[in-house]
C-alpha cells in the first residue's frame, strides 16, 4: 500500500477519513488535517484544508502534510502512525481497493511479488474493520487480499459480515488459492455471511498438477485449488480464474485457457497476467522470468481460443508496445495508479493514456519490446 | 514396477498417421501414432520428455495423480454432458391434423387429403388433455411444437393449446415455447399476426430453387408451391423477424448434388441457417426411393462440398449456418449437451420428446408415429390421453427397456465408437432396419452416415485452421465472424 511522510503530534495509530476539504493544490508544508467539526461526533473524520483555513486555536489538533505529491480525495481513508508513517488504506478513486487480512500464505509462489511472512506484524482485523466502517454505504467495490485470508478464516468472516453491514451495495472480491475451499462447509460459512456479493479470485497456473505444484511449491496444491472451484461454484458464488504467466507455465498457455473453458465454463472472468518483478519473483528472476515478445504468439492464441468461446478476459499487467494491436482491447490498466511508472522511452508515445504502464520494479528487468509507439494502425 | 500413471476412459481410431482419442466428457487429441504406442506402453522416455505426456493429462487421457479428485472433475464434467437426462421430456410434439393441402413426394407423415372430415383433427378436449400431460412434466423448458399433417388447417386447435397452455402454466410458472412447422403455402396474415403476437416460431420447409422444390413439394392436384412459399416466407420473416423463422431442406436425390445452389436459395430468400436433412425411407420416401433416394456415400461427399462452401461463403461476410453441423460441433467443442431428441445416448425419445397423435396417442418420436401408420405396429405407443396417467405412460416398463437398449456406451459397435461422446441412437429407425431397439452399430445406415460426418468435422479440426474455427463458433455462439476474429 501507498505510504507517505507527515508531521504530527498524535500519541496512537489511528484511522482516519478525510470527510471535506478545501485545497485544491497542494503546497509542501501547507496543507493540514485537522478534526472535522461538522463530523464532531466521530473523531475520524478529518478535515484537509491549508494554513489559513485551519482555526489557530486547534492547532495541536494538526497533522501537517509533508509531500505534496500526495494528493488526497475527500473519501480517502489513511492509517496514520506516531512516527509520522501515513498509510493510505482506501482511495475513493482507485478500482483496487482492498482490505488486507494477513502476511502469511499457504502456497510459496515462486513469482509471489510479496514474500510470505510466519507470523502477522500488525492488527490487519482491526484495520480493515475500521476500514470498512468509515466506507461510503454506496460503495461499489472492495477487495479482500493478503496472504492467503482464508488462513485467518474468522477474521475473514467478520469482515464479509462488516461489509455486508457497511457497504450492502458492494462487490467483494476475495483474493484466495481457494485450497482451504476443497472442504465444502468453508464455502457455506462463507456464503452465509456475504450478501451475494463475493466473486472470488482464484489463481490457477497450469492445466496440469505437476506444473502447478511446481510454481506454488505445494505437492497437492493444484487439486485442493480445483476442489475449491467446484465447491464455490456449487453455490452459485462467481469465480474468476487468474493466471500469471511465466517462464514455467507459458507454454501452457493455450491448452490452459480450453481446460479453463471445459472444466469451469461458468467462470466469470479470465484474468491472463504478466508478473511483477518484486519479492520472491525479483529473487528467481532466472526461473520464472520471459519476456513477453517470447510468449505474444502462445498468449494470442490463449485469447483467441477463450473469446472464441465467449469467455470474458482481460490481460493485466502487460504494457501496450508489447502486445499486437488485435489484443490492445483486452488489456486494462491493471497496475494501481501509484504504483505504476513510465520510463523514458514512455515519452510521447501515443497510447501512452491508454496504457497501464509498468510496475516499479520493472526497472529490474523489462521486455525488449518496450518502444514508443508514433502511430496507430486504424483497421484494428 | 508401478506403473506411471494410469489411463483414463478413452476412445480411440487411428487415422493415417495419426490417432484420434476421445474421452467420456468430449475432450479429443490427435497423436502421432508412435506417440501413441509410446503411450499405451507406458513407456518411460514418453513420460520424461514429451510435451504429449502432459497435452494427455490436460485433457483427460491419463491421471499421473490424485485419481480420486481427476474422477471426481470428470462425474462433474460427466453430469454436465449428459444434462439433457435431469430435464426429462421437454419437447411435446403435438400432430394437430393429419390433413395436408401438401403431397410431398417423400411425405413421412402420412398426411391425408385437406378434404377429409374432423376424424383426422385433434378436438379440443384430446388437446386439453395433452396440454395437461404435457405439463406435467419435471421439465422446467416445455417446447410445443405443432405438427401435422398442416397444422394451420387446425388452426383453432393451435389457438386453443396455446392459450389452454399458458393459462395451466399460470400456477406451473415453466418456460413455455411454441413451434409451428408448417408447409407456409395456406398462411393469412391473420395467423401471422397471431403467431407473432404469442411468440411462435415458425419451422417450414424449402427444398431449393424452383425446379428442385417442386419436384417433391405439390398440392394435391400436383401444382407446383415454390412461388407460394416464397412469396409467404418473405411476408412472413418481414413480420416476425428473421430469427423467428427457420426452414429446413430434405435432400432427395434431385438436390443432392445441387447443394449449393440450394444455399443460395436459402441466402437470396433472407435465411441465414439451413438444416440438410438426408431423406429417410419412411411412409411415402419408401415408396418411391427409387426416384428420390440416394447412397450415404453420395450424400456425404455433397455434404462436405456444401459445408465447404458454407464455410468459404461465412469467411466472405455471409452469416450462414449448418445445423446439423452446428449441432455436432456444440457436442465436439463445448462442455455443455444439446437437445436434439434424435441423437442421444440413451435416446431422447420419450424423455426427451414425446408427440401426440391426434387421437391421443403417445408415441416416443415422429417415426414411431409412422410406423404404427405403415403398419399397425404400435410397439412404441406409450398409452393414450384418454386413458392412461402420467406415470402410466412416461414411468412404464416399456418406455424403461427402449432407454435401457438405447444407450449406445453398451450397444456393441458403439460401445467403442471414438465418436460415441458426441453420438446417439435412433431406436425406431433400428428397429425398422433391424427387428430391435439397439441396433447393429456400424451397419446400419444411421452410422455410416453420422460417421462420415464427424469424419468431415474432425478432418476441419484436424487442420487447426483459424479461419475455420473461428467460422465454427461463430456458428456455435451465435455471434458475427467480426465479434470473433482477433
Amino acid at each position: 500500500m501507498r505510504s507517505f511522510k507527515v508531521s504530527t503530534n498524535i500519541n496512537h495509530a489511528n484511522i482516519f477519513k478525510i470527510a471535506s476539504c478545501c485545497v485544491d493544490t497542494y503546497e509542501e508544508g501547507e496543507n493540514f488535517l485537522s478534526q472535522d467539526y461538522n463530523h464532531s461526533s466521530c473523531s475520524s473524520l478529518m478535515f484537509l484544508g491549508s494554513k489559513e483555513v485551519i482555526p489557530e486555536d486547534k492547532k495541536s489538533l494538526f497533522l501537517k502534510l509533508d509531500d505534496p505529491d500526495v494528493a488526497l480525495k475527500v473519501g480517502d481513508i489513511i492509517l496514520i502512525e506516531p512516527t509520522g508513517l501515513a498509510t493510505l488504506l482506501y482511495e475513493v478513486n482507485s478500482f483496487s481497493n482492498a482490505v488486507f487480512l494477513t502476511e502469511r500464505c499457504n502456497c510459496k509462489c515462486l513469482m509471489c511479488p510479496q514474500v510470505p511472512k510466519n507470523s502477522d506484524s500488525d492488527d490487519y482485523l482491526d484495520l480493515s474493520l475500521k476500514t470498512i466502517a468509515l466506507l461510503d454505504s454506496r460503495t461499489e467495490m472492495l477487495g479482500i487480499t493478503g496472504g492467503e485470508p482464508t488462513l485467518v478464516w474468522n477474521d475473514l468472516i467478520d469482515v464479509l459480515k462488516a461489509c455486508r453491514e457497511n457497504i450492502p451495495k458492494a462487490s467483494i472480491q476475495l483474493l484466495t488459492n481457494a485450497r482451504i475451499l476443497k472442504d465444502i462447509e468453508r464455502v457455506r460459512e462463507l456464503v452465509s455471511a456475504d450478501n451475494n456479493n463475493l466473486v472470488v479470485c482464484i489463481p490457477l497456473y497450469a492445466d496440469v498438477s505437476s506444473i502447478h505444484d511446481e510454481i506454488v511449491g505445494i505437492k497437492g496444491a493444484f487439486w485442493e485449488t480445483i476442489e475449491g472451484i467446484y465447491n464455490l461454484e456449487r453455490f452459485g458464488v462467481p469465480v474468476e480464474i487468474r493466471t500469471v504467466i511465466t517462464k514455467l507455465n507459458y507454454k501452457r498457455l493455450p491448452l490452459w485457457s480450453e481446460f479453463v473453458y471445459r472444466s469451469f465454463p461458468f467462470t466469470s472472468h479470465i484474468a491472463l497476467m504478466g508478473m511483477e518483478p518484486l519479492g520472491l519473483a525479483l529473487k528467481n528472476l532466472n526461473q520464472v522470468w520471459i519476456d513477453p515478445l517470447d510468449y505474444i504468439p502462445l498468449l494470442k492464441n490463449a485469447v483467441k481460443i477463450l473469446n472464441r468461446r465467449n469467455m470474458n478476459l482481460s490481460i493485466y499487467n502487460h504494457q501496450l508496445c508489447t502486445l499486437p494491436q488485435s489484443l490492445w482491447k483486452f488489456a486494462k490498466k491493471s497496475i494501481s495508479e501509484w504504483k505504476n511508472v513510465f520510463f523514458t522511452e514512455c515519452a510521447y508515445c501515443v497510447v501512452r493514456l491508454n496504457c497501464g504502464g509498468f510496475f516499479q520494479s520493472s526497472e529490474y528487468v523489462k521486455s525488449r519490446g518496450i518502444k514508443r509507439i508514433v502511430q496507430v494502425n486504424k483497421e484494428t | 514396477m508401478t506403473k506411471p500413471y494410469r489411463f483414463l476412459p478413452f476412445r480411440f481410431e487411428r487415422k493415417d498417421n495419426k490417432v484420434l482419442l476421445v474421452n467420456d466428457v468430449g475432450d479429443y487429441c490427435f497423436l502421432d501414432k508412435d506417440q501413441f504406442h509410446k503411450f499405451i506402453k507406458m513407456d518411460e522416455e514418453f513420460v520424461r520428455q514429451s510435451e504429449d505426456f502432459i497435452n494427455l493429462q490436460s485433457k483427460f487421457m491419463l491421471s499421473s495423480d490424485c485419481l480420486s479428485q481427476t474422477l471426481d472433475l470428470l462425474s462433474t464434467r460427466y453430469r454436465t454432458k449428459k444434462q439433457f437426462l435431469y430435464d426429462f421430456t421437454s419437447l411435446h410434439m403435438f400432430v394437430v391434423t393429419q390433413r395436408c393441402n401438401l403431397k410431398c413426394a417423400y411425405c413421412h407423415a402420412s398426411s391425408v387429403d385437406e378434404a377429409c372430415g374432423k376424424d383426422y383433427d385433434m378436438s379440443v378436449h384430446t388437446a386439453h388433455k395433452c396440454v395437461n400431460l404435457a405439463l406435467s412434466s419435471p421439465s422446467k423448458h416445455i417446447k410445443i411444437e405443432f405438427q401435422g399433417g398442416e397444422p394451420l388447417l387446425n388452426f383453432d386447435t393451435v389457438k386453443e393449446i396455446v392459450e389452454y397452455a399458458k393459462e395451466a402454466n399460470k400456477i406451473r410458472n415453466k418456460h413455455l415455447e411454441f413451434v409451428i412447422c408448417t408447409n407456409l403455402t395456406i398462411i393469412d396474415e391473420h395467423q401471422i399476426d397471431y403467431l407473432k403476437q404469442n411468440n411462435i416460431c415458425v419451422s417450414t420447409s424449402l427444398d431449393g430453387p424452383l425446379d428442385i422444390h417442386d419436384k417433391c413439394r405439390r398440392t394435391r392436384v400436383g401444382s407446383g408451391t415454390y412461388s407460394t412459399i416464397k412469396e409467404k416466407l418473405s411476408c412472413v420473416m418481414e413480420i416476425m423477424g428473421h430469427d423467428k423463422v427457420s426452414s429446413l431442406v430434405t435432400v432427395t436425390s434431385f438436390s443432392v448434388d445441387r447443394l449449393r445452389e440450394v444455399v443460395d436459395e436459402y441466402i437470396q430468400l433472407g435465411l441465414s441457417s439451413i438444416f440438410l436433412r438426408a431423406i429417410n425411407p419412411y411412409g411415402r420416401a419408401s415408396k418411391y426411393w427409387k426416384n428420390l433416394g440416394y447412397t450415404i456415400e453420395e450424400f456425404v461427399v455433397n455434404y462436405k462440398l456444401v459445408l465447404d462452401y458454407i464455410i468459404h461463403l461465412n469467411l466472405s461476410g455471409i452469416y450462414f449456418t449448418e445445423e446439423f453441423a452446428t449441432l455436432l460441433l456444440t457436442r465436439i467443442l463445448t462442455p455443455f449437451p444439446t437437445g436434439f431428441v434424435d441423437l442421444q445416448s440413451p435416446t431422447g425419445a420419450g424423455i426427451g420428446g414425446v408427440i401426440y397423435e391426434t387421437n391421443g396417442d403417445v408415441y416416443i418420436a415422429d417415426e414411431a408415429r409412422m410406423l404404427s401408420k405403415m403398419n399397425g405396429n404400435k410397439i412404441f405407443c406409450l398409452g393414450n390421453v384418454h386413458s392412461h396417467s402420467w406415470e402410466a405412460i412416461f414411468c412404464c416398463d416399456k418406455l424403461k427397456g427402449i432407454i435401457e437398449e438405447s444407450c449406445i456406451e453398451a450397444t456393441p459397435g458403439c460401445a467403442w465408437c471414438v465418436y460415441q461422446t458426441y453420438c446417439g441412437s435412433d431406436p425406431v429407425r433400428n428397429y425398422i432396419q433391424f427387428g430391435n431397439i439397439s441396433g447393429h452399430g456400424m451397419r446400419s445406415d444411421f452410422c455410416r452416415k453420422h460417421r462420415s460426418i464427424f469424419n468431415i468435422l474432425f478432418g476441419y479440426l484436424q487442420q487447426n485452421n483459424d479461419n475455420i474455427e473461428d467460422v465454427f463458433w461463430s456458428w456455435i455462439s451465435s455471434r458475427r465472424l467480426s465479434e470473433i476474429s482477433i
